[in-house]
């Protein structure tokens, strides 16, 4: 009898993970790690390469964690944000070097309180060439959102 | 093996296979309009912006692109690239920037912002004396890889459309192609050259262009479906 309820137990459990992998079903994380979003404040290569300075920030802003998630997953669209095994959100404070001023409506990028959410275990080939010799496809995105008024500041994918 | 050991067997692998299993990758793009071989620092031009259909597992994009091919002509292995783009699941347009280089195995892209349907923009990639390569929108810097990143310099210049598949919509229809003019490239001293004449390029049937056989410095690319 054990060893029937064992077996039947470790069948529903195997379903469950089958369902969650192949419907893709999301959990959105809450950003509360600390340790996450001091990896991401951080972080060289969007310092280095994508010319942008983060700090860490709690004030408080017009979108909440959940409407910055569904800010972000609206702008990505649903095939990414679909392939998603996880969706975070961090709240930071957002300086971008390179371009100063965002494309939609002009807004300071200097100091501006936004949302990054993460969009984490999707598959992004890019343009110009399928998969090379050495392009592989990148499996994170961020999607950068004013705090405030939800606007796409940028969406970059670095790895 | 008893019949209880073996359902717990066959469902372990099963889920196993379903975990490994992934959607099956295209092995190819498809591009449609010019490209020129010249040793050069840079390229620019203006293109139209559009709104094409899109699968749910594609991308139809259009995009100048300094370049050094690898066994293929296009696509290039590394490249710097200024373009629009409308990936899987976009509900419009976005304006991007992008760069790869197979020497390093490095590649980013950034996505600026939705593109104005019917827009004309200036798309620009321009090297330095330090190797290393600005991709502009309208002028902007919105990206830049260093000459330690790239590690190669370009050998091409290319102003295409871009789909993932077949069934993706080429930019441009019969009675609404996109226009690329305005073409400009920058020769190895840094100096830029209006008009350079480009080759034809257009792998599916159903991309078409109006670039002459002998070379063209503006055109209009178009998916013969639509």
């Amino acid at each position: 009898m054990k060893r029937k309820i064992s077996i039947g137990v470790l069948t529903i459990l195997t379903l469950v993970i089958m369902l969650t992998v192949s419907n893709g079903i999301l959990v959105a994380v809450p950003s509360s790690n600390k340790s996450k979003l001091q990896a991401l404040v951080q972080d060289q290569d969007i310092k280095q390469k994508l010319d942008v300075d983060l700090k860490d920030t709690q004030e408080t802003v017009k979108l909440d964690e959940s409407a910055a998630i569904a800010r972000g997953k609206e702008i990505l669209g649903p095939v990414y944000s679909g392939q998603a095994k996880q969706i975070e959100a961090f709240q930071v404070r957002y300086t971008n070097n390179r371009f100063k001023k965002s494309l939609q409506s002009g807004t300071d990028l200097t100091n501006l309180p936004v949302w990054m959410v993460k969009f984490e275990g999707i598959t992004l080939n890019g343009h110009g060439v399928p998969n090379g010799k050495s392009k592989k496809p990148h499996s994170e995105i961020y999607v950068v959102i004013d705090a405030n008024t939800g606007e796409q500041i940028e969406m970059f994918s670095y790895k | 093996m008893k019949i209880g050991h073996r359902l717990v067997f066959s469902v372990l692998m099963l889920v196993i296979g379903l975990l490994i299993a992934k959607p099956s990758q295209a092995l190819a793009n498809y591009y449609d309009g010019g490209y020129k071989v010249i040793l050069n620092l840079g390229s620019s031009g203006l293109i139209e912006t559009q709104n094409p259909y899109v699968s749910s597992n594609g991308s139809s994009s259009a995009w100048v692109m300094s370049a050094a091919p690898g066994p293929y002509n296009p696509p290039a292995q590394n490249y710097v690239q200024s373009g629009w783009a409308k990936d899987a699941g976009f509900s419009g347009p976005q304006y991007f920037v992008e760069y790869s280089s197979d020497v390093t195995g490095l590649w980013d892209i950034r996505y600026i912002g939705a593109a104005s349907v019917g827009s004309t923009n200036r798309y620009e990639v321009s090297f330095d004396n330090t190797g290393g390569a600005a991709m502009r929108v309208n002028g902007t810097d919105y990206l830049y890889a260093s000459g330690s990143t790239l590690q190669w310099l370009p050998t091409h210049i290319e102003f295409l459309g871009e789909i993932y598949d077949p069934s993706d919509q080429s930019p441009g229809s019969n009675y609404n192609p996109v226009s690329f003019g305005g073409l400009y490239y920058k020769d190895t001293s840094q100096s830029w050259h209006s008009n350079p004449l480009c080759y034809k390029w257009a792998d599916l049937s159903t991309q078409r262009n109006n670039i002459l056989s002998s070379g063209s410095s503006q055109w209009e690319i178009w998916d013969s479906r639509y």
